[in-house]
């Protein structure tokens, strides 16, 4: 089925679809939880399918369902790249193209998922365009499937979503790489150090607030201001803030989306810079009330305002006090206006103190970036054989409780879990508590590492891809398939999406499930429109002698939500587990998998039989105790697995 | 001699020989050894030539030498480089490189290093060196180690301590069960590693893994018994946990020397070179010993492994079994005994050093 000797570089989009629907679909079964009842997408409907199979199209309704999920998956790769585009041009435009992708001295694989999936590493920023160029070209090719009378297979449409989901982790990547090269972000450095998240409300200098996720208006406007010796107090909420706290370590970290509101309203700004994206529809009435005028930077956020940017600096300036809102696209003429209006505005006016929030929360470390060669080597062999018992990825959108997430990072700490985090969710950690001066966060066994912004999620799976290479050996170049099938069935990671709820989350969600990696979606997460459950007919092959060991699947699921954090835990310590595990690995695993459980249902888990290969995978303390559980229960053994059947060596001689 | 001889009897040899042909399957059957001994005895006596096509023998990572992390290296020559002591080791340890460097630069660069046969020399060398600090550097598998935790709980010299770079052969075969592509058919352990841990703590490998496991001496009539018995295993479709090396091994192994290596280490993860950091694999002292550690005694902890191998060596590969020395480019060209690129190469007991001896094909 799949040939060795090529792999596959730059996949077009149904390059992978064997994969996706050979091999994954055969394994899960999508659920739709969402109902879709009708379809107003062509000028034929709208069709009702709550009693028609069929649209006046013809499509039916697993097309139907699966169509929307490409949708959404499209919508959201279409927002990393069209960022990873803005933020690629800006940094060309001030670095040039031949600024070197410069990970440092510790990182040999530099780009590990544009090297698996593109096929080759971009030496520069200007070879960091062709890998753009790649990803929109497939979202274009993707987006044109949705049209009327184009594809319809419900099979076909998950597969292309996941080609989206694919080509957003890869646009992730680029704009990631390309910032730490030409910003100077740190490059894998573990110790980061630890910032103030929030703001007192003492203000005593004129205040930017950007909000959004390119990191260039930032540094631009640290920049002016390190050249000229100005003081003016510069803070960002969500990723803006993230990034720019890994250049800049007097930028004021305030927040995540969860606080827009608040921030905004209070007034402290002088100035509002946005950018794209999580960017609340009503910022401009509510600036304007609070008394901040506001920038928009970013074409894909143009909010209706009027566009100054070929103007002079002098006159915006002149114009935006009496308009207080307007469109500067050059981002370093933005910069320049912004704090000169700031320095203006905060003479003139004056806050009431009772406005203004008040609110230091935790400390965070900065984004440290990706994962060093030598963190891998120290982890790879643990994380194989199950004996470290998973990395757990907190990334997405915010949260209104943060307590939940908090106490699940704390939980699987405390048990030698490698926590992971960024963006948004990294900064709900910091707000609910001291929980990153209290771990390190070098890569490795009961640590809590803060990558960056939402783009660093790329990192989680680039430490997985290095992990299936570090140990295999298997070479990444072009070679999807291999290592996606190594990760899912050997490398013990999952993804947790607690606040998620945009397309961009969705589309994240589904770049990691091609990868082999499980998510897990928070409440919000009945709301997406995907599930992929682990079918109990289903099977593994054990590459070394041939057999084919029916099995239901390790991981039990590769998208499911969860509806409280106890579930959560349960569910993040069930899908770490994988067949490689060794006996050891394994009692690790299930004895936090037995408690998180019990924990949750005040019970045993009812699918110990499947966990249990061997009585060497059961606890000692409790062996006896579980041996009298288990029903209909027979020994299996523990595969070499792969669920390619090209991996099997030649021979296959049957069981033992 | 006489018993020896026997054990290299061509006669006997043969006989072996024509069972293993009796009982090799149609598919290719590939067994590892993990013990540089039996690579040695494979090596010198040509033992992989006789054997039927699509039976292969390879090498794991038996290497003590070889799979001794560059940093614990490090450590070492800076204790004799800078901690003024005098640093014993034993002999290919002196030769083997980390990226700054080996033991014998450091030697040529003045510091004491000396070699030494048993561990016991040690004593020895602190007793005549009394007003000076002596550090054995000591690597290898359980069965030094149980000599080391002897001397440990035995020795007085104040001014004796150890830097402990020992590792322990099951987790890393476990390990190698779950790297992927490898196709391990059945292991050969080492005769001298169980003679000391018996075979208990290999049950698991047939049991959970269905992997035919036998020990074997270091004859060759000893090396093919252990590969008939594989063989004849897999013919059977059964896997066990079988000893072809009776007249030195037992069940349990030398309860003495167990409890000896219980009684002074314990069990931590540790490094293996080019192969990253393998979970329940090395062994350091008890905090009851830490006064004899050498890591506390100077206050030195190991640095990151920031770049383990060599640009363009193969030893990762070589010591996981997953290519033969002949498949790296730098074999018998750039890498030789003389001029060793790779921790392979240096040591007696290296796959790369066993192969350049003894082979002459390249
Ligand atoms: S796309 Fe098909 S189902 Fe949807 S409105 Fe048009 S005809 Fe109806
Ligand atoms: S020939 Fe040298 S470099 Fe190559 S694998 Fe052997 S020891 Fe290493």
């Amino acid at each position: 089925m799949f040939n060795k000797s090529c792999p596959n570089p730059s996949p077009d989009i149904t390059d992978l679809r064997d994969w996706d629907i050979n091999i994954l679909l055969k394994t899960y079964t999508p659920e739709y939880p969402k109902p879709m009842k009708n379809c107003s997408l062509c000028a034929l409907g709208p069709c009702g399918f709550a009693k028609d199979n069929h649209g006046k199209c013809g499509i039916d309704k697993e097309g139907l369902k699966a169509r929307e999920i490409l949708l959404d998956s499209t919508i959201g790769a279409s927002g990393h790249t069209s960022f990873a585009r803005r933020l690629l041009d800006d940094l060309i435009s001030r670095y040039g193209r031949d600024c070197p992708v410069d990970m440092g001295e510790w990182v040999r694989i530099k780009t590990p998922l544009i090297t698996l999936i593109f096929g080759k590493s971009p030496k520069t920023l200007g070879e960091m365009e062709e890998v753009l160029s790649y990803v929109e070209r497939g979202i274009t090719h993707l987006l044109s499937s949705i049209n009327y009378g184009t594809e319809a297979s419900g099979e076909d449409f998950i597969s292309k979503a996941l080609h989206a989901g694919m080509l957003d982790s890869l646009a992730l990547e680029v704009a990631d790489i390309s910032q730490i090269s030409a910003l100077n972000f740190p490059k894998g450095a573990s110790d980061s150090p630890l910032i103030q998240v929030g703001l007192d409300g003492n203000k005593k200098k004129p205040f930017i607030l950007i909000i959004g996720h390119n990191s260039v208006i930032g540094t631009d406007i640290v920049h002016i201001l390190e050249e000229k010796g100005l003081d003016v107090d510069i803070g960002a909420l969500c990723c803006a803030a993230s990034d720019l706290s890994r250049h800049y370590s007097g930028a004021r970290l305030i927040g995540n989306q969860a606080d827009q509101l608040d921030f905004i309203k209070s007034g402290i700004a002088d100035v509002i810079i946005l950018d794209a994206q999580c960017i609340r529809p009503d910022v401009i009435n509510l600036a304007r009330k609070a008394g901040s005028l506001i920038i928009a930077t970013s074409p894909e956020t143009a909010l209706g305002l009027k566009d100054f940017t070929t103007h002079s600096s002098e006159k915006v300036i002149e114009i935006l006090s009496s308009e207080r809102a307007g469109i500067i696209f050059d981002k370093k003429k933005a910069a320049d206006i912004a704090i000169n209006s700031a320095i203006e505005s905060y003479r003139t006016k004056s806050i009431s103190n009772g406005s203004t929030p008040n609110s230091y929360y935790g400390s965070i470390r900065i984004g440290r970036g990706p994962v060093r060669d030598s963190e891998i080597r120290g982890v790879a062999p643990s994380i194989v054989m199950g004996e470290i018992p998973g990395i757990v990825g907190f990334f997405g959108c915010p949260e209104k409780d943060r307590s939940d997430i908090y106490k699940m990072a704390e939980e699987l700490l405390k048990r030698g879990y490698i926590v992971a985090t960024g963006g948004c969710s990294s900064i709900d950690l910091a707000k609910a508590g001291d929980i990153f001066k209290q771990h390190r966060d070098t890569f490795d066994s009961g640590n809590l590492i803060n990558f960056g912004s939402c783009v660093s999620a790329s990192h989680l799976l680039g430490a997985c891809i290095k992990i299936a290479s570090v140990v295999s050996h298997r070479p990444i170049e072009g070679n999807y398939i291999e290592i996606a099938d190594y990760i899912l069935n050997r490398v013990g990671a999952v993804l947790v999406l607690w606040g998620a709820f945009t397309q961009k989350a969705f589309a994240g969600t589904l770049g990691a499930v091609r990868l082999g990696i499980p998510v897990i979606l928070g409440p919000r997460g009945k709301g997406y429109s995907l599930n992929l459950s682990g079918k109990r007919e289903s099977s593994v092959f054990d590459a070394r002698i041939g057999d084919r060991m029916n099995t239901i699947p390790h991981p039990s699921h590769l998208i499911v939500h969860a509806r409280n954090r106890e579930e959560a835990l349960a569910l993040i310590s069930r899908l770490c587990i994988r067949h490689s595990d060794t006996t050891q690995g394994r009692k690790i695993k299930l004895r936090n998998y037995m408690e998180f459980y019990k924990n949750a249902r005040g019970e045993n888990p009812p699918d110990l039989g499947d966990l249990i290969r061997t009585e060497y995978d059961i606890p000692d303390e409790i062996k006896t105790e579980i041996l009298h559980i288990l029903h209909d229960w027979t020994p299996g053994w523990i595969p070499d697995p792969t669920l390619l059947s090209d991996k099997i060596r030649g021979r296959v001689h049957g069981s033992y | 001699m006489e018993v020896i001889n026997l054990y290299r009897d061509k006669s006997i040899v043969e006989k072996a020989l024509s069972a293993i042909r009796s009982i090799s399957p149609a598919f290719p059957v590939k067994i590892m050894h993990v013990c540089g001994t039996h690579e040695n005895v494979i090596s010198r006596f040509g033992v992989r030539e006789f054997l039927p096509e699509g039976v292969s023998v390879i090498a794991g990572p038996g290497c003590p030498v070889c799979v001794c992390p560059s940093q614990d290296i490090e450590l070492s020559r800076e204790f004799a480089l800078n901690r003024g002591v005098i640093l014993a080791t034993f002999g290919d340890m002196v030769k083997v490189s980390s990226l700054n460097g080996s033991l014998s630069e450091a030697k040529a660069d003045g510091a004491d290093i000396r070699v030494v046969y048993s561990p016991f020399d040690t004593i020895r060398i602190a007793e005549e060196n009394s007003d000076r600090e002596v550090v054995l550097f000591s690597v290898g598998f359980e069965t030094t180690a149980c000599g080391v935790a002897t001397m440990v709980q035995s020795a007085n010299c104040r001014n004796l301590s150890f830097l402990i770079s020992h590792r322990l052969i099951p987790p890393a075969m476990e390990f190698l069960l779950g790297v992927g592509d490898l196709y391990i058919d059945g292991f050969i352990i080492p005769g001298h590693v169980t003679t000391v841990m018996g075979l208990e703590e290999y049950n698991v490998f047939p049991e959970a893994y269905r992997m035919p496991v036998v020990a074997a001496g270091f004859e060759p009539v000893d090396i093919l018994m252990g590969i008939f018995m594989v063989l004849r295993q897999i013919k059977e479709k059964k896997a066990g946990c079988e000893n072809a090396y009776t007249r030195a091994v037992k069940e349990k192994g030398n309860p003495k020397a167990k409890e000896a290596i219980a009684e002074v280490f314990d069990v931590v993860s540790s490094y293996w070179r080019g192969i990253g950091k393998i979970p329940r694999s090395g062994l350091v002292l008890k905090e009851k010993y830490r006064d004899k550690d050498a890591r506390y005694r100077f206050d030195l902890s190991e640095s990151e492994p920031v770049i383990d191998l060599n640009p363009g060596c193969s030893c990762h590969l070589i010591m996981i079994g997953k290519i033969e020395p002949l498949e790296c480019p730098l074999f018998s060209r750039t890498c030789t005994p003389q001029t060793p690129y790779g921790p392979c190469m240096v040591s007696f007991e290296g796959t790369c050093n066993a192969w350049y001896r003894y082979r002459r094909e390249y």
